[in-house]
Order: C-alpha cells, then sequence, then structure tokens
C-alpha cells in the first residue's frame, strides 16, 4: 500500500464517519463535502469495489457502505484536497474490511486511488488518474487528461472511444491483462505474462509497449514523426497498420519468425548464430517503428 | 579541403571497406565528444561508456549507409543521439520526459550576472530536469536546430523552445543564486 | 517594450528567431537598459560556454572492447584454464545497485548489510546479493500474508518467467556475444526485473 503518499497531516475538516456500534451487518455510508473543480481526491481502501464518477458539481459525494471490522472510515479534506480512506487492522483476517464506495468528484479533479484487492471502476474524468492496485482490477471510461495504472494481477481496461483529445497513458502490470482501447498521443505498458492490446481511435504518437511472455497487439495510425518501441521475449507481436503507412521499420527477432505484408522478408543478420533482422521503409519512412523480439513471432500486418 | 579533413576521409573509406585499424583512428578522434554527450545526457559513468561502445560499433555497422553527403562527426553523432535517447527511453517513464513544462519561465526580477566557471557548468548541466538538459545538450551545446531536436526526439518543436528556454533559466539561476 | 517582455525575447534573439519589427523593439530598449544588456551578455556568455563545452575521456580505454565487438577474435588456446575465453562477454550490471540497496530499506527489510547464519552469527551480504531477484523475494515473504494469493502466484511465476528469459538471453549471447540487439534485450528485461521490484514495494 502506499502508505507513504498519504498525507494524514493535511490541514482541513475530518469528518469522521461516525460508526455506531456494530448492529447490522454493513454500515451505510452517505457524506458529502466542498472540492474545487481542479482539487484532488485521495482514495485508499482495502478492499471491496470503487466507483468513481465525474459530475459538474465543486463536490465530492461518498455513498456506498462498508464491513463491520472497518475501524475508521476517514473522508475530509480542506476544499482543495479531500480524502477517503478505510483503516482497519492489516493483521487482522480481513473478511469484513470491505468498503463498497460509489463516489461522485468533480469531472476535472485530479484522482488518486490505492487499493489491495478492490476493482475500481471510473467514468467521465477529464483530470489526471494514478489508480493503483494489486489484484484488483481497473476500468476507465473516457477522456482523462492522463492516466497511471498500476496493478500486480489485475487488469487494465480503458476505453476512451471518443478520446481525441490525446489521453496520455501508462500502465504497468505484472500478470494482468491490457486493454486500451481509443486511446491517442502517448501510450505506454509493460507486463510481465500479462499480454498488450492497443487501439488507437486518433493518430497515436508515442507509444512504447513490452511483455516478456505475453502477446502485444497493436492497431494504429500514425502520426507524422510518431515513434513505436516493442519489445518482447517470447511473446508474439502483431502490428496492424492502415495499407498506406508512412514508416522506417527496425525489426530484430533471434528465434522467431516474422510475417511481413508490407515488403521484404527478414535477412539472417548474423553469421556466427541465429537472428533475424528487417530494415525498410514505406510510404515516406516518417514514423519510427522498432521491434525486438527473443523468440517471440513478429506480424506486420496491412489493414 | 583542409589536411585533416582528407586524412579522416581516407580513414573512413578504409574502415567502410573492413579496416579496423582504421576505425581506431575515427575512434580516438571522436571518442572523448561521443562520450561526453552521453555522460552528461545520462549522468552516469559506467552506462556512458557502456552506450559509448555501442555507438562505436553500430557506427561500424553503419558505415555503409555513410556517404560523406556531411562530416563524417555529424553522421556519428547522429548515431549517438539515436542511441541516447534509446537508452533513456528504456529508463522508464518517458511520458514524464516528452510533455512540456508546466511553468514556462516569466523573468519578475532582473538578475545582474558574471561569467560562470567551468566546473559550476558542469554541475548546473546535471542538475538540471532530464527533458530540459536535453534539448539544452542537443542545442547549445551540440548545435542541433529545434526541428531537429524534434523529429530526434518525438516532442513538438513548441516544446523543444520551451525546454531551451526553461533550461537557459534555470542554468543562469543555477550559476548566479 | 517593457524589461519583462525583452527578457521574455532574449532568447529568440540569440537564436535568430525575431521579426525584423521585434528585433528592433527589443534592441531599442536594450540599448536604454543596463540590467537588460546585462542578461544579454549573461545568455551570450552560457551559450558560448555552452558551445564550448569539451569531450570526456572515458575512465578506461573502450577501444579493446569494441575491437572484439566487430572482429570477433580468434579460437582461445584449448588449455581450458590459463586465459580468458575471449569469446564469453563479461555480463554487465544494467540495474543501478544502489538504487536496489536503497529500496530495500525502503520496503522495510532487514537492514540490508546483514544476515544471521543459522548458528546466529551475522554474516556481510555482499553487493552481489542485493540483485533485484534477491530483494524482490525478500519483500515478497516478508509480505506474503498480506497480499492477495493470486497476486503472490503473480509474482513468483513472472519471476521465474523474468528470470527464464534472462538466461535465455545470457546463454544466446555467449553463442554471438557480439550481438548489439541482444544486448538491449538484456537490459530490457534487467529493467523490467528492477520495475518489478519497484512496483512490489509500492503494492
Amino acid at each position: 500500500m502506499r502508505h507513504a503518499r498519504l498525507t494524514t497531516a493535511l490541514i482541513g475538516t475530518a469528518l469522521l464517519a461516525a460508526l455506531a456500534a456494530p448492529a447490522a451487518a454493513d454500515r451505510p455510508i452517505e457524506e458529502s463535502l466542498e472540492l474545487a473543480a481542479d482539487g484532488e481526491l485521495q482514495v485508499e481502501i482495502l478492499s471491496g469495489s470503487l466507483v468513481v464518477h465525474g459530475w459538474d458539481r465543486a463536490e465530492v459525494r461518498v455513498t456506498g457502505s462498508v464491513g463491520d471490522d472497518v475501524d475508521d472510515l476517514d473522508i475530509g479534506g480542506d476544499g482543495r484536497r479531500a480524502w477517503v480512506e478505510v483503516d482497519g487492522d492489516h493483521a487482522r483476517s480481513r473478511h469484513d474490511l470491505d468498503a463498497d464506495l460509489e463516489i461522485w468528484l468533480p469531472s476535472t479533479a485530479r484522482l488518486l486511488v490505492d487499493t489491495l484487492s478492490a476493482d475500481i471502476g471510473v467514468s467521465d474524468l477529464a483530470g489526471e488518474l494514478e489508480l493503483g492496485s494489486v489484484s484488483g482490477d481497473i476500468t476507465v471510461s473516457g477522456s482523462p487528461s492522463s492516466i497511471e495504472a498500476e496493478t500486480v494481477s489485475g487488469d487494465v481496461r480503458l476505453d476512451g472511444a471518443d478520446s481525441r483529445s490525446g489521453t496520455a497513458v501508462a500502465v504497468e502490470t505484472v500478470s494482468g491483462n491490457v486493454q486500451l482501447h481509443g486511446v491517442g498521443r502517448t501510450v505506454e505498458a509493460s507486463a510481465v505474462s500479462g499480454t498488450i492490446e492497443v487501439s488507437a481511435v486518433a493518430q497515436v504518437h508515442d507509444i512504447g509497449l513490452e511483455t516478456v511472455s505475453g502477446g502485444v497487439e497493436l492497431e494504429a495510425a500514425l502520426a507524422p514523426g510518431a515513434r513505436v518501441d516493442i519489445s518482447s521475449h517470447s511473446g508474439s507481436i502483431v502490428l496492424r497498420l492502415p495499407g498506406d503507412t508512412s514508416a522506417s521499420f527496425d525489426v530484430s527477432t533471434f528465434n522467431g519468425s516474422v510475417d511481413n505484408d508490407f515488403g521484404p522478408p527478414a535477412q539472417r543478420v548474423d553469421r556466427f548464430g541465429p537472428g533475424k533482422s528487417l530494415e525498410f521503409s514505406t510510404g515516406g519512412g516518417d514514423a519510427r517503428i522498432s521491434i525486438e523480439t527473443f523468440s517471440g513471432d513478429v506480424g506486420l500486418k496491412r489493414q | 579541403m583542409d589536411e585533416r579533413t582528407s586524412e579522416e576521409r581516407l580513414l573512413v573509406e578504409r574502415a567502410s571497406a573492413g579496416d579496423v585499424p582504421a576505425f581506431e583512428g575515427l575512434y580516438r578522434a571522436h571518442v572523448d565528444r561521443i562520450h561526453g554527450l552521453c555522460l552528461r545526457m545520462l549522468g552516469d559513468w559506467q552506462q556512458a561508456e557502456d552506450l559509448t561502445q555501442e555507438i562505436f560499433v553500430k557506427a561500424w555497422e553503419r558505415l555503409g549507409t555513410y556517404r560523406g553527403e556531411s562530416r563524417f562527426y555529424t553522421w556519428l553523432h547522429r548515431v549517438g543521439v539515436n542511441e541516447v535517447i534509446g537508452a533513456l527511453r528504456r529508463r522508464g517513464r518517458w511520458q514524464d520526459r516528452f510533455t512540456a513544462p508546466g511553468d514556462l519561465p516569466e523573468p519578475s526580477t532582473v538578475r545582474f550576472t558574471e561569467p560562470a566557471d567551468g566546473v559550476d557548468l558542469e554541475r548546473a548541466i546535471g542538475g538540471l530536469p532530464p527533458v530540459a538538459r536535453m534539448v539544452f545538450l542537443l542545442y547549445d551545446v551540440e548545435g542541433y536546430r529545434h526541428h531537429e531536436i524534434a523529429e530526434l526526439t518525438g516532442m513538438a518543436e513548441g516544446t523543444s523552445k520551451a525546454n531551451l528556454h526553461r533550461a537557459r533559466r534555470l542554468l543562469r539561476k543555477a550559476l548566479h543564486p | 517594450m517593457t524589461c519583462r517582455e525583452t527578457l521574455d525575447h532574449l532568447d529568440d534573439l540569440i537564436d535568430g528567431r525575431l521579426a525584423a519589427g521585434e528585433r528592433q523593439a527589443v534592441r531599442d530598449h536594450l540599448a536604454g537598459c543596463l540590467p537588460c544588456s546585462r542578461e544579454l551578455a549573461a545568455l551570450r556568455r552560457l551559450q558560448g560556454r555552452a558551445a564550448e563545452l569539451p569531450g570526456v575521456t572515458p575512465r578506461r580505454d573502450l577501444w579493446p572492447a569494441i575491437r572484439d565487438r566487430i572482429e570477433p577474435s580468434v579460437e582461445p588456446a584449448g588449455d581450458g584454464g590459463a586465459g580468458t575465453n575471449a569469446r564469453l562477454a563479461p555480463t554487465r550490471r544494467w540495474w543501478p545497485l544502489a538504487a536496489a540497496a536503497a529500496l530495500a530499506v525502503a520496503v522495510l527489510l532487514p537492514r540490508p548489510g546483514s544476515r544471521s547464519t543459522p548458528d546466529g552469527r551475522a554474516t556481510m551480504r555482499t553487493e552481489a546479493d542485493a540483485t533485484p531477484r534477491v530483494l524482490l523475494l525478500e519483500t515478497l515473504e516478508a509480505r506474503r500474508g498480506e497480499l492477495p494469493a493470486e497476486s503472490v502466484h503473480a509474482i513468483e511465476s513472472d519471476l521465474e518467467i523474468l528470470d527464464h528469459a534472462i538466461r535465455e538471453i545470457e546463454g544466446a549471447l555467449e553463442i554471438s556475444p557480439q550481438s548489439r540487439r541482444l544486448r538491449l534485450l538484456l537490459a530490457d528485461r534487467r529493467q523490467q526485473e528492477a520495475e518489478l521490484l519497484k512496483l512490489l514495494a509500492r503494492a
């Protein structure tokens, strides 16, 4: 958990949710507080579920319920920074430390979320998102200005179908599967065994993808001067590009195969051992594409 | 054509034909500048040395594509800058590296300045934020134009200009607090 | 033109990007303003010094290693013991060890400087022990109880995958020591290992 990031010494009015002596299995939550449109909300929950919506009020609203073993649900803020935190005894069995929350916040505010296993769902936010979970899945829809998402085994899914404004996306996971649809401009994603699928709506400018054993699929139109870097060990890489793509390609693999719709086949590069490489250009050679694998197969497909 | 240029031409010709000692001559002539670029960009001796090696090996592999249209150093240098940028990208979140600075400079007080000492300048450059440092090194030290920097790094030309402005402002401030 | 506007335009002035009208306006201001003139002089001096920054000689001669890569050496003598095998490239550490050690402290592991042997005596852990892999496994052990089982399993099995990948590349490098692309791949994977450690520290 990102304890170091919690600024528990924030100035402001702390509204501790008054939790009556446990009687019901779950305790309902209903809180509202002011937050400026360009403010920031930090949410930290261990488990349960989190759904966040953007709206046009300068206010944060938190509803939902928390489990019996939750000692404190700390909700507070000073008008510019707000926080929602579950405090519980981490050493105890986490049976009832669930917080199932639904939150509304100003659509241009910044959102930071840290959780262990809650699934996170975010929609209609236009600001910066920093979302971290260990096993929870992360799902974002809409066009935030930037997204940083990090999981160990949770999946990450972004649906920015209307995003032409150029969300900057950075995703890191170990075994989660990453699906980024309708992203534009800059994308960076890294996984070990997780797979990465990226499809863009607007022209992309800068893409860096890497996996070890997971596969990578990228479908995109490239802006002039775009850079694409994809690296994998044994995962296969499939690139789907429009037929009129203007790019220079630098593809190499030590043991894998290269299937190229755009032109020449790969050449054996090293007279002392295996290894194939392929360098060629299409159109004006405007964008730059670099693909490296150890044993993963590479497919360059014309759309 | 001066003597040094024609001598170098000869070395390049022979190196292109596979003459390793000739390539060593080219290496000796240019390693300090290439290594200096790497060191100032990466801020780490070991990495700078490793990268310098990679650059020369790549230059050897690519010698066939050098047609003499520009000075050899210019061509070699381009190979170098590409490798450095590749190394920077592999380091981590390049997203942080290529966005425009949030605070465009607004000089609110006028500073009276004196010439800077060489050592201070190196330290000040090392203290620049990575993107600003890179643009400053490419523009003011290595002599690239903004459109070339934009092409090499993938940032917009405006971002390059803004970063240069920021670097120069930060350097002046660092050298004369 | 005010001082502030002039100062804002100085960069464009020395880079030759001002239109004639603006250039004249800046020059007119400079003619009558000593502080701004001094600022311009300082900027020019900075630029001058930057352009003169010298090359930096590497700490050691890199040529032998480069030569070995571009011109593979002859087979070493078959005595098996005396000389080093010139075809084997020394494995290079790509990750910043200092950073890895710092992280170990950050995740509240036992002090990385010592470790107890079964009979109770402390032994010094050498720098070589503090690889990201070792730190990752130790962090995982320390936090096994807190983390969801699926995630612990993901880290263990993916660490195996990363390890296997690194070993495969190292094996390939023994056959093709001059392959730059293999070295780049190795660097990428080692970087990923270091990033994995940071991710776990934050989890």
